[in-house]
């Protein structure tokens, strides 16, 4: 498709390039891109229009999904940056965070033997949200930075957040499961 | 509306004449069919004054009867009447049986793709059956409003796939209707409540019918309604109340050493309606059985639905969680289905959501009626048009990976239209084709999912193995219909691809179809053709002149314009010539292709001055 290539997905959405986002104006500026291009807009116009304006809303859609969830937002900052983030071997030498991730894992995978499940496992959920906060709070200093050795530490930061990424959808899935017993 | 003409927000499109346009509910048991009428929409009723039309399909010898008539002969002539047809759009020859005794019909062998039923007049498919019924309604309404119809929009339950969403649309086509948009039912319920012109805030749509549940969480932001997740269960609905009600009185009769026969139990399950809807007026209603009598109070039968109506609350805690939200996030709940008359599911739906659910509409016209409000609006009758609905992707799209796995490509609840491309390469040197498997479902297994469809590329130049880098685009447009391209990187090569639908039916026998019954109207394929090409060319050089008018001197330069100018004079001279419709076509297409430059250029110049202006004026 041949849509603006030079744009990138903050450009789009006339947001400045930076992690720090102001997620309303991004919610706003969305909608305003989609009322012109959707195509229930163009319900009566020709195929070609139609084809055209739908490319168009495929591409405001990709970029508000980028540009809306942090960790994915962060990939695409170190992508303009030229640095690709393999999303499938996620590691970290930080030990003492591997630790705290072994333990939590083991905390889910003893839920169904505590007093109250959905209420220890309500806990745990906000344990992992608090640490993924910590996590974008870090993101948002070092793209701030966007000094090189701050962009590894970004890289870093994402490969943490992806682990507990990862361990969030554990705990929902683990919450289905409690769900489905009652 | 023409080409290339892009309403400024707030400002409305050119006068013009009223476009008349409907919603239509075609639903499992009864289909609906509503307008807007001096503003406000409504559902038409037919000649007799009835609203509802069963969704039973009769075949004669001498024709087809459809709704009543078609529904008083069920019994009498099982084979030819059909009904709950929507059951088996989109769904496989396999299913019918598992649907069992509701599906009392003499199916022919042969193609798996779709349930093929032998009647009078011949095998038919269920789109055919439910062309019927489309039929019947547009009839309806091009009879009460007095002309043809621009435009129609159908809903459809949420929870469709790819295939269900593709047979509804494919039975438009054959009735001869032109779809605006396949609207989910809860977003159409939504706007019948006028949720799209109220406050910003977080709305859930609560839809139980007879015999399916949906839940939906919308969000209104700036006149935008967005799907943000939708859930629900296929098998659960107000006939389940009548079940428990059953399976509870069978345990309060008496009757000795002799087992229950089937007859008795259908008399139950009557019964057992007639009680669930008496208990919404009084404390208790009288179950009679032969010479037994036993009272059901509103308390017991309260303890025995509260299961039932838990699934559905864990249904909406789960939708509320794929959309990132709390309970007290719910500002409106919206109720839709015969079932939510009933008093205790408003009670608890109540108290779940912590506010009182709307029900001032006719919970089984609601759907229809917004339909119909946003087929006026996609017609463009409305002055300014602010209606945007956002919708989801309701079930996860992957692709078959080795050893039977799923790797999802689209997952639930992504925002459509949406794009997704993946890089494949081959395995073997030299290799030409490759076979892609699209499925549909959230589990890890390609045996546990839906197939959707089987895709063979071909074409591939030959390379050595893992050299070819073939990228294959799924994209998924604003009705929720897949669609799937590839291209060789290296080389820039298109696959061809050969799609195999796994379910429904192929474009040439929609064709077939088409011509069939073109002919049997008695007129002429090629004339018909001709004519629909002529009113698109008409329309395609109208935009394009408009466009010039408007931007052409900023945004082409001299050569560019003399271009688009003589293709556009070539169009005009074809058209007034040209008695052949296929060359017409051809014409079109090349205009087309010609100006596609200006167009992108036009479309990207209008969201970057949209975006400028934010810029300027909150950045500096």
């Amino acid at each position: 498709m041949r849509f603006d290539q030079a744009q990138n997905h903050f450009d789009l959405l006339g947001l400045p390039v930076n992690f720090r986002l102001d997620t309303s104006a991004l919610a706003e500026r969305y909608r305003e891109l989609q009322k012109m291009m959707h195509p229930d807009q163009h319900a009566n116009a020709s195929e070609q229009e139609k084809r055209l304006a739908l490319q168009q809303a495929m591409l405001i859609n990709e970029a508000y999904e980028k540009l809306r969830n942090p960790l994915t937002r962060a990939i695409y900052l170190l992508e303009l940056h030229g640095i690709e983030v393999n999303q499938s071997t996620a590691t970290t030498q930080d030990s003492e965070f591997l630790m705290q991730q072994m333990v939590l894992r083991e905390r889910l995978a003893d839920i169904k033997q505590q007093a109250d499940p959905p209420a220890t496992l309500d806990a745990l959920m906000v344990e992992i949200d608090q640490m993924m906060q910590l996590q974008i709070a870090q993101l948002a200093i070092q793209f701030e930075s966007g000094a090189p050795e701050q962009l590894v530490a970004a890289q870093e930061s994402i490969n943490k957040m992806q682990f507990l990424q990862k361990l969030r959808h554990a705990a929902e899935a683990a919450e289905v499961e409690l769900e489905e017993m009652i | 509306m023409a080409l290339l003409q892009i309403a400024e927000p707030g400002q409305s499109t050119a006068p013009h004449e009223h476009r008349l346009a409907v919603g239509i509910d075609l639903g499992t048991t009864n289909s609906l069919v509503a307008s807007v009428l001096s503003g406000k929409a409504v559902t038409l009723p037919d000649a007799v004054g009835e609203h509802l039309l069963p969704s039973v399909v009769r075949y004669t010898e001498q024709g087809v009867v459809v709704g009543e008539a078609a529904r008083a002969t069920l019994a009498s002539d099982p084979l030819n009447t059909i009904a709950s047809i929507k059951r088996l759009m989109g769904r496989a020859a396999e299913d019918i049986k598992t649907l069992g005794e509701q599906f009392p019909y003499q199916l022919v062998e042969g193609n798996a793709a779709t349930p093929r039923i032998q009647t009078i007049q011949g095998v038919l498919t269920p789109v055919e059956i439910s062309a019927e019924m489309l039929k019947v309604l547009a009839q309806r309404a091009v009879e009460t409003l007095g002309g043809d119809l621009t435009g129609v929009v159908i809903t459809v339950p949420a929870y469709f796939d790819d295939a269900q969403r593709q047979a509804t649309k494919d039975a438009a086509r054959l009735a001869g209707l032109h779809v605006f948009r396949l609207l989910n039912e809860p977003t159409a319920a939504a706007v019948a409540y006028g949720l799209d012109r109220g406050a910003d805030g977080v709305h859930a749509i609560y839809d139980l019918g007879g015999g399916t549940f949906d839940i939906s969480i919308l969000r209104l932001h700036n006149g935008v309604f967005e799907v943000m997740s939708t859930g629900g269960d296929s098998a659960l609905g107000g006939d389940d109340f009548d079940h428990v009600i059953v399976e509870w009185a069978l345990l309060q009769f008496s009757f000795g050493d002799v087992k229950p026969a089937l007859p008795l139990i259908r008399e139950l399950l009557m019964q057992a309606r007639a009680a669930k809807e008496a208990l919404a007026d009084s404390a208790q209603a009288v179950l009679r059985l032969n010479d037994q009598e036993i009272a059901l109070s509103r308390d017991t039968f309260n303890q025995l639905i509260d299961p039932l109506i838990r699934k559905t609350l864990t249904a909406c805690r789960r939708a509320l969680r794929d959309a990132g939200l709390r309970v007290d996030d719910i500002k409106e709940v919206v109720m839709v289905g015969g079932s939510t008359r009933t008093l205790r599911v408003r009670e608890k739906v109540g108290e779940f959501f912590a506010t009182t659910p709307l029900v001032d509409i006719d919970p089984d016209r609601v759907v229809a009626i917004g339909a119909a409000l946003q087929a006026n609006a996609l017609a463009g009758n409305e002055s300014e048009n602010a209606m945007l609905l956002l919708d989801v992707n309701p079930l996860s799209l992957g692709i078959e990976t080795m050893g039977g796995l799923v790797e999802k490509i689209i997952p639930r609840n992504t925002t459509i239209p949406v794009a997704r491309a993946q890089e494949f390469t081959t395995y073997k040197d030299g290799q030409t084709a490759m076979a892609l498997h699209v499925l549909q479902g959230e589990r890890e297994l390609a045996a546990d999912c839906r197939s959707l469809a089987r895709f063979e590329l071909r074409g591939i130049p030959p390379m050595v193995a893992g050299a070819a880098r073939i990228r294959v685009t799924f994209s998924v447009d604003a009705d929720g219909l897949l669609q799937v391209e590839a291209e060789e990187q290296s080389h820039g090569v298109k696959a061809d691809i050969e799609i195999k639908p796994s379910y429904g039916l192929s474009e040439g026998e929609i064709t077939q179809m088409l011509q069939a019954s073109i002919e049997h109207a008695g007129e002429d394929m090629q004339t018909r053709k001709l004519a629909e090409q002529q009113v698109d060319a008409a329309r395609v050089i109208e935009a394009l002149n408009a466009a010039l008018a408007d931007d052409g001197d900023q945004l082409l330069n001299a050569a560019e314009r003399q271009i688009i100018e003589g293709a556009l004079t070539h169009l005009q001279q074809t058209a007034a010539e040209v008695r052949d419709a296929d060359q017409l076509k051809v014409a079109i297409t090349e205009l087309e292709q010609t100006c596609d430059f200006y167009v992108e250029r036009r479309m990207n110049t209008r969201i970057r001055q949209a975006m400028a202006g934010h810029n300027v004026n909150e950045f500096q």
